[in-house]
C-alpha cells in the first residue's frame, strides 16, 4: 500500500457506480474490484463506504437490488442500472466531463 | 417525477416495516463481500487467518458501515418516531386514569366540531345533486307592501308570464306549485306528496329519467290526456319496481293519469315529491293560478347578478302600465340551494361557533393536565437531556404524546357525528324543509383528523412553553422549591380563558332561556290543548261542485260532534297556528275600505261552535249562536287587534263592517255589511308569529261559504280519536283521506321548538364549561396550594392566622376568577349580539342575565378556591417546614 492513490472527490462514488453498473449488474464486491482493475488501482473506494452509497442509490429508485448466485455459488446480491439510473448517470457524466474540462482550462492558465 | 417518488416511498417503507429482513440482508451482503476479499487474498498466497485480516483492514469499520447505510435509507426520523410512539403509549398506558381524562376531553370536543362540520357539509356545501347546480334558481316576486307572512318565495301567474315572455336570462323557467294528492290504486288509499309542474320544470333540473319520458310543454295545454310523472321510491314502493308500468295509468285525486315516466333515484324536487302532474301556469286559461314557486335554469354564461337585473328591469317595464299602487315589485332570485338551506346558515355557524369554544376548553383543559404532568415529568426530562436527548428531541416527545391523544380522542368523538347530527339537526329550522342526511364522507374525516392535529400541537406545546429549559439540570440536584413559577403562570392563564369560555357560553345560553321564556309565557289567545284539528283532501273530480262539498262536511260536522270524548266540534277557514285562508280588506260603516289606510284582515268564516272548540275568549258582546242563521241579520265577530286599529277608544258592537263588491259581482249587488256583534281575544293566527293581525270571523251559513278546516275540543288525548273520526270520514265516502291530523298543543310547542333547542344546547355546552372551567380552576389551586405549602407553612409559625392563610389562597384564586370574569363579559358583550335575531323581548346585552352570570361564575369559582383553600389552613408548620 505505499503506492500513491487519490481519494476521490465528494460525490463522484455514485458517478462510478452507475457507470460501473451501466455495463452489467454486479454485486458490491465485483463494483469494488471493476473500480479497483479500471482505474489501474489509481483510485482509492473506501470499500465499507460503498455499501451506504449503494443504498442511497437504490432508495431513489436508480438502481434495482436482486438476490442471485455468485461465479463462485454462493447468494450474492446483484445491483442493475433502472432507467432512471441511466438517465441521471448521462447527465451525471456530462456534467463531470464539463467540470474537468473547465477546471483543466483554468488550471492551464498563464 | 412521480415514480421515482413512488419508489423511494416503498423502499423507506420495506427498510421501516421490514427492518429485521432488511438488516439481515445488509449482513449478508457485508459477510459476501468480506469472504470474497479474503478468498482473494488467500488466491494471492496469503493464509486464511492473514487474508481475512487483510480483507477486514481494507472493508474499515463494518459497524460504521452498517450505521451508515441505515441512515442512507433516510428512516431515522421514522424511527426515531416509531421509537417515540412506543414510548408515548407506554407512558400513556402507566397512567391510565391520566390518558383517559384527556381522551375522553378531547373525544367530546373534536366529536362535537366533527358533528357540527358533517351537519354543515351536508346541509351547506354540498352541492344540489343535479348538472351545474349553480345554474339553477329559484324566484319570487316580494310586493311593495312586503309578503304576507308565511307566504313564502311566489309569484303570481301575471309576472310569470311577463317574464317567461321578456326575459333573457333563462334556459327554461318553470312554475311549480307542490301540494299532496290521494293515490287510490292496488287497493290502499294513500296521499302522496308531489306537485303541479310547468312544461320547462325538467329542462330546469336537466335530469334524465329513469325509465319513459319527462313532462313537456305540450302535456300542459287543455285537452293533453291526463299523464304523471313518479318518483323512483313512488316506483319501487307502489308498483313493485316494475318496467311494465311505464303506460299504466294511477288514480291520483279521482283523475286516471297514464304513468310515462319514472325518475331516477334522489330526484325528489320539491320536497319529498313522488309524483309530477303538468299544470300551465299561463294566466287566463280557466283556472286562477295566484301564487305558486317558480324556478330556472340560468342560460349558459349568465351570472345570477346579471339575470336578476335584468329581471328587474323587465318587471319594472311591465309595472308602468299599472297603477302606481301596484308598482314597486322586487324580483327576489336565487341560487335554488341558497333558497331551500339559506336559513340553515346562521344557525349552524353559531353551532359551530358554539362547539368551537367547546372544543378550545377541551383544549385548555387538556394543556392544563399536561402542564401538570410535565412538571411531575422535570425529573424524567432531565435525565434523558443529560443523557443527549436535545430540546428538539424532548419537545418531540412531548408533540408526540399529545398528537396520539388526540388522535385516540379524535378516533372516538368519530362516534359523535353518527348520532350527534341527529340531536343536532335540531338547530335547522323549521324553514328548511327537507334537511339531507349528514353522512360520514371524505371531507368529514378530513376535518375530524385536521382538528385532532391542530388540537394536539396546541396542547402539547403549552407545557413545552412553560418549561424552562435551561434550569433543567437544576431539577436534577433537587426539586426547588421555587420552581415551576413559569408553569403556574402558563396554568393560571389557561384558567383564565376557560373561564372566559364559560362566561361566553354562559350568557349565550342565559338570554336564549330568558327568550324562551318570555315566548312561552305569551298568552297564545286560545287554549290550545284537548284539541285536534283535522283537514281531509277531496277528490276534486267528485267534489267540484259546492253542494257536493258542502253536504260532506255537513255531514263529517255532524257525526263527529257526537263521537264519545268530542266536547265541542266546528268548521273553519283557519284553525290557529295554522295561518290565514283569506286576507282581505274591509271598511267600516259603510266605507269602502281605502287600499291605503286600511289594513289586510284575516276573515275566517266559522260554525258556532268555533268560540268553544278552540278555546277563545269573549271580551266584550256575545258570540255567534245557531239562531244565526242563513235567514237572519248578518253579524261578526271581531278581535282585540281589529277593535283597538279601527275602533280605538270605543266600542265596536253595533258598528258595521263593509265588504267591497268582488271585480265579478253581479250587476246589482249591494256590499254585504255584517253588524259588529262582539270582541274576543287575539289569537296567534300563524305559528313563531307574536304579534297577531287583525281578524274578523263570519258565520259560513251566512255567507253560504263551505269551511273545511274542523276542531274537536275532546276530554282526553287528541290523537285517540283520529282512528273515530277516520272511521267516521269512511263511513262517509271511503275514497277520502285525511291529509292533517294534529294536536294543536303539539303544534303550539312547536313553535317554539327551535328555541327550546337553541336554549337547550347552548345550555348543554355552557354547563359543559362551567364544569370545566371550575375543575381546572379547582386544580390550579390545590397545585398552588402544595407548592406554596412551605411558605404557608412559614406564615403560620409567624403567627398568621387561618383566616389570614384562606385570604391569601383565596385572592389568588379569585384574581384569575376576576379576569376571566372581565374577559368573558367582554368577549359576550361582543358576541351575544349575533344571537339578536334568535331573541325575544330581551336585550344582547341584558344586565339581569349578565349579572345572574356573574354571580353563578363567582360562586362556582370561590367553591372551586375553598376547598384548597381551607386545605391550606390545616397545613402543620413543622411538616411543611421538613417538605422536601
Amino acid at each position: 500500500m505505499t503506492e500513491h492513490r487519490l481519494d476521490l472527490p465528494q460525490g463522484t462514488l455514485d458517478l462510478l457506480i452507475l457507470k460501473a453498473l451501466s455495463l452489467e449488474p454486479m454485486h458490491g464486491w465485483a463494483i469494488s474490484e471493476r473500480l479497483h482493475q479500471v482505474s489501474k488501482a489509481t483510485l482509492q473506494v473506501p470499500q465499507g463506504s460503498l455499501y451506504p452509497a449503494l443504498h442511497r442509490l437504490e432508495r431513489r429508485g436508480w438502481i434495482k437490488a436482486e438476490w442471485g448466485t455468485s461465479d463462485n455459488n454462493r447468494k450474492a446480491k446483484y445491483y442493475a442500472l433502472t432507467a432512471a439510473g441511466r438517465k441521471q448517470l448521462a447527465s451525471d457524466a456530462d456534467e463531470w466531463s464539463r467540470l474537468t474540462t473547465a477546471v483543466a482550462l483554468v488550471l492551464r492558465m498563464n | 417525477m412521480i415514480a421515482e417518488l413512488w419508489a423511494d416511498l416503498r423502499y423507506r417503507l420495506r427498510a421501516l416495516f421490514h427492518r429485521s429482513d432488511v438488516e439481515r440482508e445488509l449482513d449478508q451482503e457485508l459477510a459476501f463481500h468480506i469472504t470474497q476479499a479474503t478468498a482473494k487474498w488467500v488466491a494471492d498466497g496469503l493464509s486464511p487467518d492473514e487474508a481475512k485480516r487483510r480483507a477486514r483492514l481494507e472493508f474499515g469499520s463494518v459497524d460504521n458501515t452498517k450505521e451508515e447505510s441505515r441512515e442512507r435509507r433516510g428512516t431515522a426520523l421514522m424511527e426515531a418516531t416509531l421509537a417515540d410512539l412506543r414510548y408515548a403509549l407506554r407512558g400513556l398506558l402507566t397512567h391510565p386514569v391520566f390518558t383517559a381524562g384527556v381522551v375522553l376531553t378531547l373525544a367530546l370536543g373534536i366529536g362535537a366540531n366533527t358533528a357540527a362540520f358533517s351537519l354543515i357539509e351536508s346541509v351547506l356545501l354540498k352541492p344540489l345533486p343535479y348538472p351545474h347546480p349553480e345554474q339553477i334558481v329559484s324566484l319570487a316576486l316580494i310586493d311593495p307592501r312586503g309578503q304576507v307572512p308565511g307566504g313564502g318565495a311566489q309569484v303570481s301567474d301575471r309576472e310569470f308570464a311577463v317574464w317567461k315572455r321578456d326575459s333573457r336570462s333563462f334556459a327554461a323557467l318553470a312554475g311549480l306549485s307542490g301540494g299532496s294528492a290521494v293515490l287510490t290504486d292496488g287497493g290502499d288509499v294513500e296521499e302522496i306528496n308531489g306537485a303541479e309542474v310547468s312544461g320547462d320544470f325538467f329542462p330546469v333540473f336537466t335530469v334524465a329519467p329513469a325509465l319513459g319520458r319527462t313532462l313537456t310543454a305540450a302535456d300542459t295545454r287543455s285537452g293533453a290526456p291526463p299523464v304523471v310523472v313518479i318518483s323512483q321510491t313512488l316506483w319501487k314502493r307502489r308498483f313493485g319496481g316494475d318496467a311494465a308500468v311505464v303506460g299504466r295509468t294511477a288514480t291520483l285525486d279521482g283523475v286516471q293519469r297514464e304513468i310515462v315516466g319514472i325518475m331516477p333515484p334522489g330526484f325528489r324536487y320539491p320536497s319529498e315529491a313522488d309524483y309530477w302532474i303538468p299544470r300551465s301556469f299561463e294566466p287566463g286559461n280557466g283556472t286562477m293560478s295566484w301564487f305558486f314557486s317558480a324556478v330556472g335554469r340560468l342560460a349558459p354564461g349568465r351570472t345570477l347578478a346579471e339575470a336578476r337585473t335584468e329581471l328587474q328591469a323587465v318587471q319594472t317595464r311591465a309595472e308602468l302600465n299599472r297603477p302606481p299602487r301596484a308598482r314597486g315589485g322586487r324580483v327576489d332570485m336565487l341560487t335554488l340551494h341558497e333558497r331551500l338551506f339559506g336559513s340553515a346558515r346562521v344557525p349552524l355557524l353559531r353551532l359551530l361557533g358554539a362547539v368551537g369554544f367547546v372544543l378550545l376548553i377541551a383544549c385548555t383543559t387538556t394543556a392544563n393536565l399536561f402542564i401538570a404532568r410535565a412538571a411531575a415529568r422535570r425529573r424524567e426530562f432531565a435525565i434523558r437531556a443529560s443523557l443527549g436527548a436535545g430540546r428538539g428531541r424532548l419537545i418531540r416527545q412531548l408533540l408526540v404524546e399529545s398528537v396520539l391523544l388526540a388522535a385516540i380522542g379524535g378516533l372516538l368523538g368519530l362516534a359523535f357525528p353518527v348520532w350527534g347530527t341527529r340531536v343536532l339537526t335540531a338547530v335547522i329550522p323549521s324553514t328548511v324543509d327537507h334537511v339531507p342526511a349528514a353522512t360520514l364522507d371524505g371531507w368529514v374525516l378530513l376535518f375530524a383528523a385536521g382538528v385532532a392535529l391542530c388540537t394536539g400541537v396546541v396542547f402539547g406545546l403549552t407545557p413545552v412553553a412553560s418549561l424552562s429549559w435551561s434550569n433543567l439540570s437544576g431539577v436534577m440536584k433537587a426539586s426547588a422549591p421555587g420552581a415551576g413559577g413559569n408553569q403556574s403562570h402558563a396554568r393560571q392563564g389557561l384558567v383564565v380563558v376557560q373561564l372566559a369560555s364559560a362566561v361566553v357560553l354562559l350568557a349565550g345560553a342565559g338570554l336564549l332561556t330568558r327568550s324562551l321564556t318570555a315566548f312561552v309565557a305569551l298568552d297564545p289567545g286560545f287554549n290550545p290543548h284537548h284539541v285536534l284539528a283535522v283537514q281531509v283532501d277531496l277528490p276534486r273530480s267528485r267534489y267540484a261542485n259546492e253542494h257536493a262539498r258542502s253536504t260532506f262536511y255537513d255531514q263529517l260536522l255532524q257525526q263527529t260532534r257526537v263521537l264519545p270524548g268530542v266536547v265541542a266540534a266546528a268548521e273553519a277557514d283557519a284553525v290557529p297556528l295554522f295561518g290565514f285562508s283569506m286576507l282581505s280588506r274591509l271598511g267600516t260603516d259603510g266605507a269602502a275600505p281605502s287600499t291605503e289606510s286600511n289594513e289586510m284582515t284575516a276573515v275566517n268564516r266559522v260554525t258556532p261552535g268555533f268560540l268553544a272548540a278552540v278555546g277563545l275568549t269573549m271580551k266584550r258582546g256575545r258570540w255567534f249562536t245557531d239562531a244565526d242563521g242563513p235567514g237572519a241579520p248578518r253579524v261578526a265577530v271581531i278581535n282585540e287587534a281589529f277593535a283597538k286599529s279601527r275602533f280605538p277608544g270605543s266600542d265596536p258592537i253595533g258598528h258595521r263592517l263593509f265588504f267591497p263588491l268582488l271585480p265579478n259581482a253581479p250587476p246589482g249587488a249591494v256590499p254585504v255589511q255584517p253588524l259588529i256583534v262582539g270582541v274576543v281575544s287575539n289569537v296567534r293566527q300563524v305559528g313563531d308569529l307574536v304579534e297577531p293581525m287583525a281578524e274578523a270571523f263570519f258565520v259560513a251559513a251566512q255567507d253560504s261559504s263551505v269551511p273545511e278546516a274542523l276542531t274537536l275540543r275532546t276530554s282526553g288525548p287528541p290523537l285517540e280519536l283520529v282512528a273515530a273520526v277516520k272511521h267516521t270520514i269512511a263511513t262517509i265516502d271511503p275514497s277520502v283521506a285525511i291529509s292533517v291530523s294534529a294536536d294543536l298543543s303539539a303544534v303550539y310547542s312547536s313553535t317554539y321548538a327551535d328555541r327550546r333547542v337553541d336554549a337547550f344546547l347552548l345550555s348543554a355546552f355552557a354547563l359543559v364549561a362551567l364544569i370545566l372551567s371550575a375543575s381546572g380552576l379547582y386544580a390550579i389551586m390545590s397545585y398552588l396550594v402544595i407548592q406554596r405549602n412551605r411558605e404557608i407553612g412559614m406564615r403560620m409559625a409567624l403567627g398568621a392566622s387561618s383566616a389570614q392563610v384562606l385570604r391569601l389562597v383565596l385572592r389568588q384564586g379569585m384574581t384569575s376568577t376576576l379576569l376571566g370574569l372581565g374577559l368573558g363579559l367582554a368577549g359576550a358583550f361582543l358576541l351575544t349580539r349575533e344571537l339578536r335575531a334568535l331573541l325575544f323581548r330581551v336585550s344582547a346585552t341584558d344586565p339581569s342575565v349578565f349579572a345572574l352570570v356573574a354571580v353563578i361564575l363567582g360562586v362556582v369559582a370561590l367553591g372551586a378556591c375553598y376547598l384548597p383553600a381551607r386545605r391550606a389552613t390545616h397545613v402543620d408548620p413543622m411538616t411543611a417546614l421538613r417538605w422536601d
